[in-house]
């Protein structure tokens, strides 16, 4: 087969608006605005400067309920320009950009293709058919010798079966990997033979993983399983560098995937240890220590750090402090100075639950209020003289947001602020009384 | 501080009377009703505060008030004090205090006494009779209040106090209580009106779009005009260049015209008459030798021409040496039509094969065309989709309908069942049924309190009649001594008489008198007090009458509320009432829970309706789909009734049949044009010969034509061979004969050289060509002029072709026409181009600015900051809630086991008197109530507790106040005035019991009584009771 290259990117959700952004920074305002487009734009120069045979963006090019213009004239300009260079774009519609979307879209160069019939689609270079892509994966009949078939799959629906044979994951840089585990292991693990279509699937050399978040890699014998993740983070829980993938398959059909990375605005999530004694200047000194293990990469202009402190220690206490940021922020723009990169602290991590439960207080009204806090369910139904449950949502206008919110919010978060207001209203007495 | 002794000198009933008290702290008073207990009560009260007219004070004691005067010896750790009070209305208490010393001290010294404990605080906590200990607002007294209810709480409680307030306040600021104002309402309206306003910028898009389109369209006219403008200058081009290039060229062919017309004479040479006339006469001579030469010459030429072959073949040799040597090639081409008609039928056949099976509803035939354009295509997809979709959708509709059917279902089986089993058919009717009945049973408790109290004043009324009719009649052995008084005296008269003993008589004559006067005294004062008790009681019987009414009157009322006898048990008495309202509670409770479960119902039901709705909508749609559907098959050709996958089965061999179609008529179009070739071929071949009149042959097969005509064409050239010999004889001849004519050459040379010179050929024509030279001369002249005009016409568009033709046929005033025509057009053209020009820029300009419109932006982002605003405050107000329900928790534990030191003892001592019954009082923290707990842990309130209970839960809140006020250093004698009336025998005892440990700590009691079984009581514990006497044998003992 002809060696052929190809950028695999998703999500570039396009002028869409990253959250926790501190709109208030003009100069973190402006690279956040912009930020989805840049990445764009990067990922545009990279398919040129690299000669891609093709790009293939995987879902989420934009948010349709954004109506952004700004999105929809930068994916036009970008699409020609990749036109002019004679390199082939195929988008997958995901869920924020359902296929109705593209269909009010102004009409797209001759380059671009929508992935949206049934029927597969021949990749030509020179009048060969350097691979297929099967839209659909209930129609993917791929063939043995069928050029480099490209299939898509849910992410979710990707796990089990298809990967049932996948052993345990493996964390490599912004990818986590599996990989591939022998025949035998594979003959005992797997509990039913594979069914005609599973056996037909079996063919197909890359699978584009949609509908995801993360960016990860399957590896199998002789296919890969891939989501690229975002080019641009959106949310702080979207941690770590994004970009797009470069494919590169050699003459023999074998597979090396790259990360490029083209996200301006970085999320990061910086473990802190929390000793049970410290200081404004031990916890300065561990936060840049913990900040100088991150890698920078040339695209980054700003990272946004939230700590993520275990337990119920004062180093909590301390990063919950909102004026502490700035001490912060100011702390590490010191010690980075030469890191060209913006900095800005965005307070500790919503914790998990595990985590704060770790080191309870133990004296006083404060631990009362600690075990009250950290009560189940059952505990509390075993409780025969319990209050009643007062925080109801039934009623008002607003019950549906108040739901959605309430879906929306981390448990370990809330548990986080109620111990907070815990601290502020009891942790006094403790010391009073100690 | 204790009381020691009370002495009375005038106080209502008591007159002088003297009291030392035990030092035993439980003091009994006990005697019949108006004994003057009550008044000994406020006696106390009065020395301890003083005297005086209130408004409150009620009429017996108002009555007492008339002149007060007393003394009371306290026993403090100061050492003994008594207090000397006198008091008369109108007047200030005449105070006396002597010290420990018998000195007279500061009234001050002795206020200090009582500790700062106030007459009001007095009255509520430590003298209370019955009336005062079953109100609980007389413990309300703010400084009462304040040890009750523990407002001065503990730090922890205080903490907790606080943050439930800290919580109340910040969620209020988040969300209000009617969950309608607060932050979060307010940023969900304003992200709610920032969507609006995006929603509002979609026309940006359109608008957008708009301008992009409407920039392609005038992109597009632009390049239209400029095709049209080229082409009209083109056009004008031409028109002006023939305007200025027929002028010199009708010039040039009028003068060429004439010129031509005109004898060619280039020059005419001198005396060319004169000259002519002599060659003439000399070749005249030469002439005739000639002429026979020439004759001979000719008669070999005419026989050259009788081997000239077929006269048409030699006519259309070239023709048809063209038309043989195309042999070849027209036999090949025969063949290309035969393998051409070979492709067509099997195409043709192929067609015929594959021709689509109809079944029934095809309104077109199968060998019609069908429309299989990508249009087509897309609108038969399109509606396919949207057919399914509605399909899909219905099926959706109908899936929640039914399971909202299931649910109503369920949830009216589960109502149905519930209210079965209260007999009722609605629960919201029902439940307003039953707290109408707890209402009733509220109310039918205070009607039966109150008939308890007439019922025992009743009693009372009796008791007392009872009493003062007893009293009426003096003991018979009070007679029987008093007479024998008076026998004893007249027996010692008789002994004395009949001694002679004169002291005995007289010993004996007094003793008479004596008897005789206690007899006649009691006779009197029978019949005084007589007067007086009928008096009583006839007042008695008054009283006893409107209390009988009243008692009547609510028993009746009490009937009227029992009406319908809900609180009637199985066996026909009263159900308690207590268990009445707890019934109905239970029955609320279980009620309300029906009422939800009938409001959710409704909710569900009103949804299966909307679910309904949807789903007539959603039938609707897809018979409307459908429609759509059938019409685009309708349209197509094809069947209404097809199903989708049908529909493209049939549409795929449509598109199959369309495509051999194709390739059919492309064979068609091929075997047309080959035969059209080969009959085009034909039919010159046939043209040649009829041209040559050969009629005979088949032009249908022209190879057999044109192996006839070759074989005419060898012939015709053999026949020129002899021809071409003749010939050379001929021309033979003819050069003798112009060898002999070299003469008549030579003279016709001069005279042809004078011609020549002359350029004429005869002598008149040299004459005329004489004329014409001169005219020739002007003639060139100018054509040369007109030339010169017209190239000069030319040279500015080399490019135009323009022909003699367009010169011949052009028309000046139509091309004047046109071109005016063309330049307005020109002109229009230009005006519409600037004006597309001017659109261009400004579509240009506009989708600039909406490009670089950043409002979307801007309101996208402030939604994601008042998002996350929402997040944050949301975080805050669910954290709140949370952190609410555990401060609860801590509420809840630290009210139930870090009550004040007050409230601990009230436990106990209610624990105690109610025999373990009740077991704790707590108050929730921060507010003015109180809560028992039972022994089955049960929260009561005060008011749902039976009024024996309730003031057992007074009386022991009271004994915990005096015991929290002497932990304080206030130690005051605890007065009770008939409080235990209302406590059965066990309760009573144990009250007892429970006020003897109380005055054992160092309490004083002093308690007044009118029941006989509670001194009793009293005294089987060691308190021997002090008996008040009745008032009458007061009076009669003064």
């Amino acid at each position: 087969m002809q060696p052929f290259r190809f950028i695999h990117a998703a999500n570039l959700l396009l002028d869409h608006q990253l959250q926790q952004i501190d709109y208030a920074d003009p100069h973190l305002t402006a690279i956040s605005e912009d930020s989805t487009l840049v990445a764009f734009r990067q990922l545009i120069r990279t398919a040129i400067d690299e000669q891609v045979d093709f790009l293939l963006l995987a879902g989420n090019c934009f948010d349709a309920a954004d109506q952004s213009l700004l999105g929809e004239i930068a994916l036009l300009r970008g699409l020609q320009e990749l036109d002019k260079q004679g390199i082939d774009v195929y988008i997958l519609p995901g869920a924020t950009d359902p296929p109705s979307c593209w269909k009010s879209l102004p009409p797209l160069p001759e380059n671009t293709t929508i992935l949206s019939g049934q029927s597969p689609i021949s990749i030509m270079r020179e009048e060969m058919v350097i691979a297929t892509i099967y839209p659909s994966v209930d129609d993917a009949h791929p063939g043995h010798g069928d050029p480099f078939p490209i299939a898509f799959r849910r992410h979710t629906d990707f796990f089990p079966p298809i990967a049932r044979q996948f052993e345990e994951e493996r964390v490599d840089g912004p990818t986590t990997e599996y990989e591939w585990i022998s025949d035998e292991i594979r003959d005992n693990t797997g509990s039913s033979t594979p069914s005609h279509t599973e056996a037909a699937l079996a063919h197909v050399r890359y699978w584009v993983l949609a509908n995801g978040q993360s960016r990860r890699t399957v590896y199998a014998d002789d296919a890969v399983a891939h989501h690229p993740g975002g080019t641009q983070a959106i949310s702080p829980a979207q941690t770590g560098p994004h970009g797009c993938t470069l494919v590169e398959v050699d003459a023999a059909g074998a597979m090396e995937l790259t990360f490029v990375p083209t996200a301006a605005v970085r999320f990061e999530n910086v473990e802190v240890p929390n000793p049970a004694h410290t200081d404004h200047n031990q916890l300065l000194s561990a936060l840049s220590s913990a900040v100088s293990t991150i890698h920078r990469h040339p695209t980054d202009a700003a990272w946004l750090i939230s700590w993520n402190v275990r337990g119920y220690g004062p180093a909590r206490h301390m990063l919950a402090d909102p004026e502490f940021q700035t001490e912060i922020e100011d702390h590490l723009r010191g010690h980075f100075h030469d890191m060209d990169v913006h900095l800005r602290s965005l307070g500790c991590a919503a914790p998990p639950t595990a985590s704060m439960l770790e080191s309870p207080p133990t004296d006083g009204l404060a631990a009362e209020y600690w075990h009250e806090l950290t009560k189940s369910p059952q505990q509390l139904e075993h409780e025969l003289e319990a209050p009643p449950d007062s925080a109801q949502l039934v009623g008002g206008p607003w019950e549906d947001q108040l739901r959605q919110l309430e879906n929306t919010l981390n448990d370990g978060e809330l548990l986080d602020r109620a111990a907070a207001l815990g601290r502020e209203w009891f942790a006094e007495f403790t010391e009073e009384s100690a | 501080m204790k009381i020691t002794e009370i002495s009375i000198d005038h106080c209502g009933v008591w007159r002088n009377l003297n009291l030392p008290l035990t030092d035993s702290g439980l003091s009994v008073f006990y005697g019949p009703n108006e004994a003057g207990k009550s008044t000994l009560m406020r006696f106390v009260r009065g020395m301890l505060y003083g005297f005086s007219l209130g408004e409150k004070t009620d009429s017996t004691w108002r009555s007492d008030l008339s002149h007060i005067a007393g003394a009371m010896t306290l026993s403090t750790e100061r050492g003994p004090y008594r207090i000397e009070r006198r008091f008369t209305p109108g007047a200030d208490n005449v105070v006396s205090v002597t010290g420990p010393n018998g000195e007279r001290v500061d009234y001050a010294e002795f206020e200090d006494l009582l500790g700062g404990v106030d007459q009001e605080v007095f009255h509520r906590v430590f003298a209370v009779g019955l009336h005062e200990l079953q109100k609980l607002a007389s413990l309300h007294e703010e400084q009462v209040a304040e040890k009750i209810y523990g407002l001065t709480l503990g730090p922890q409680s205080q903490r907790v106090l606080q943050a439930l307030e800290d919580i109340e306040h910040k969620s209020h600021e988040l969300l209000s209580a009617d969950r309608q104002q607060g932050r979060l309402p307010d940023l969900f309206r304003e992200r709610d009106r920032m969507k609006a306003e995006l929603d509002g910028l979609a026309d940006l898009r359109q608008r957008h779009q708009q301008t992009f389109d409407a920039q392609q369209q005038v992109q597009e006219e632009i390049n239209d005009i400029n095709a049209r403008q080229q082409g009209i200058e083109s056009q004008l081009r031409g028109h002006l260049y023939m305007q200025r290039a027929y002028g010199p060229w009708s010039r040039v062919r009028e003068l060429e015209d004439e010129l031509a017309e005109l004898p060619a004479v280039d020059s005419f040479p001198e005396d060319g008459i004169e000259r002519l006339d002599e060659i003439e006469w000399k070749l005249a001579e030469a002439a005739e030798q000639r002429d026979r030469l020439k004759n001979d010459a000719k008669q070999r030429l005419e026989q050259a021409a009788a081997f000239g072959g077929h006269k048409d073949i030699a006519k259309y040799e070239v023709t048809l040496q063209g038309l043989v040597d195309q042999r070849e090639w027209i036999a090949e081409l025969e063949q290309q039509v035969a393998q051409a008609q070979s492709k067509y039928d099997g195409l043709e056949q192929q067609v015929r094969e594959h021709q689509p099976q109809w079944g029934e509803g095809h309104t077109v035939p199968p060998h019609a065309e069908f429309d299989i354009s990508p249009n087509a295509y897309a609108r038969l997809v399109g509606k396919a989709r949207a057919f399914k979709r509605a399909v899909a959708q219905r099926e959706k509709s109908k899936r929640r309908g039914k399971r909202l059917t299931q649910l109503c279902q369920t949830q009216q089986d589960k109502l149905t069942a519930g209210l079965s089993r209260y007999g009722v058919a609605s629960a919201r009717d029902a439940l307003a049924a039953v707290r109408q009945r707890l209402t009733k049973m509220e109310t039918l408790g205070e009607l039966k309190l109150t008939e308890r109290e007439l019922h025992k004043r009743q009693l009372g009324f009796d008791e007392l009649r009872e009493h003062t009719e007893i009293r009426l009649a003096l003991p018979a052995s009070y007679y029987m001594c008093t007479w024998a008084v008076a026998a004893c005296g007249g027996l010692s008269i008789l002994v004395g008489a009949f001694r002679g003993i004169t002291n005995q008589i007289t010993i004996g004559g007094v003793f008479v008198l004596i008897g005789l006067m206690l007899v006649m005294l009691s006779r009197l004062a029978k019949h005084h007090f007589e007067q007086g008790v009928d008096r009583r009681l006839a007042k008695l019987s008054d009283d006893a009458d409107r209390n009988l009414e009243q008692l009547r009157s609510v028993r009746e009322e009490i009937l009227a509320v029992l009406g319908d006898a809900p609180g009637k048990g199985d066996d026909g008495t009263w159900l308690p009432e207590a268990d009445e309202m707890r019934r109905c509670s239970r029955e609320i409770a279980g009620l309300e829970r029906l009422a939800a479960l009938e409001r959710k119902l409704q909710k569900n039901r009103e949804r299966l309706e909307n679910a309904n709705n949807t789903l007539y909508e959603t039938q609707r749609n897809v018979a409307g789909a459908r429609q759509s559907w059938q019409q685009t098959l309708t349209q197509l050709g094809l069947p209404e009734t097809l199903e989708v996958a049908d529909a493209f089965k049939i549409w795929q061999s449509l598109v199959e049949v369309s495509h051999l179609r194709q390739e059919f008529r492309v064979a068609k179009i091929e075997l047309k044009s080959r035969r059209q070739m080969y009959t085009s071929f034909c039919r010159r071949i046939a043209a040649v010969g009829r041209r040559m009149h050969e009629w005979e042959h088949d032009f249908d097969q022209p190879l057999a034509v044109l192996d006839h005509w070759e074989t005419q064409l060898k012939a015709l050239h053999s026949g020129r061979d002899d021809r071409r010999r003749l010939r050379r004889e001929a021309r033979d001849l003819a050069r003798e004969a112009a060898a002999n004519r070299s003469t008549v050459e030579d003279y016709k040379a001069q005279r042809a050289a004078v011609l020549a010179e002359a350029g004429a050929a005869d002598r008149e024509e040299f004459e005329l060509r004489s004329q014409a030279f001169a005219r020739r001369l002007l003639l060139d002249r100018q054509l040369q002029q007109a030339r010169e005009d017209l190239q000069t016409a030319g040279e500015s568009d080399h490019e135009l072709a323009v022909t003699e033709e367009d010169l011949e046929l052009f028309d000046a005033q139509h091309n004047t026409e046109c071109i005016e025509l063309l330049k307005m057009e020109q002109e229009d053209l230009r005006n519409d181009l600037q004006a597309a020009y001017e659109k261009l820029g400004g579509l240009r300009r506009e989708l600039e600015v909406i490009a670089a419109d950043q409002q979307s932006r801007h309101l996208r982002r402030e939604i994601a900051a008042i998002g996350q605003r929402i997040h944050t405050s949301g975080t805050e107000w669910f954290a709140l809630q949370r952190a609410k329900q555990a401060v609860e928790r801590m509420r809840h534990h630290i009210e139930r086991t870090r009550q004040p030191v007050t409230i601990a003892d009230a436990s106990r001592y209610l624990t105690r008197i109610t025999c373990g019954k009740y077991r704790n009082i707590w108050t929730p923290l921060g507010k003015r109530c109180l809560r028992i707990d039972d022994e089955y842990g049960h929260s009561l309130s005060v008011e749902s507790l039976s009024s024996g209970t309730r003031e057992q839960l007074f009386l022991a809140i009271r004994m915990a106040l005096i015991h929290d006020y002497a932990r304080h250093g206030v130690t005051l004698p605890m007065v009770l005035d008939d409080v235990l009336v209302n406590f059965d025998e066990n309760r009573s005892e144990a009250a007892i019991d429970a006020l003897s440990d109380f005055s054992r700590q160092g309490h004083q009691v002093l308690m007044f009584t009118c029941h006989r079984h509670l001194a009793q009581m009293a005294e089987t514990k060691g308190r021997e009771p002090i008996r008040l006497s009745s008032r009458q044998d007061a009076a009669e003992a003064a």
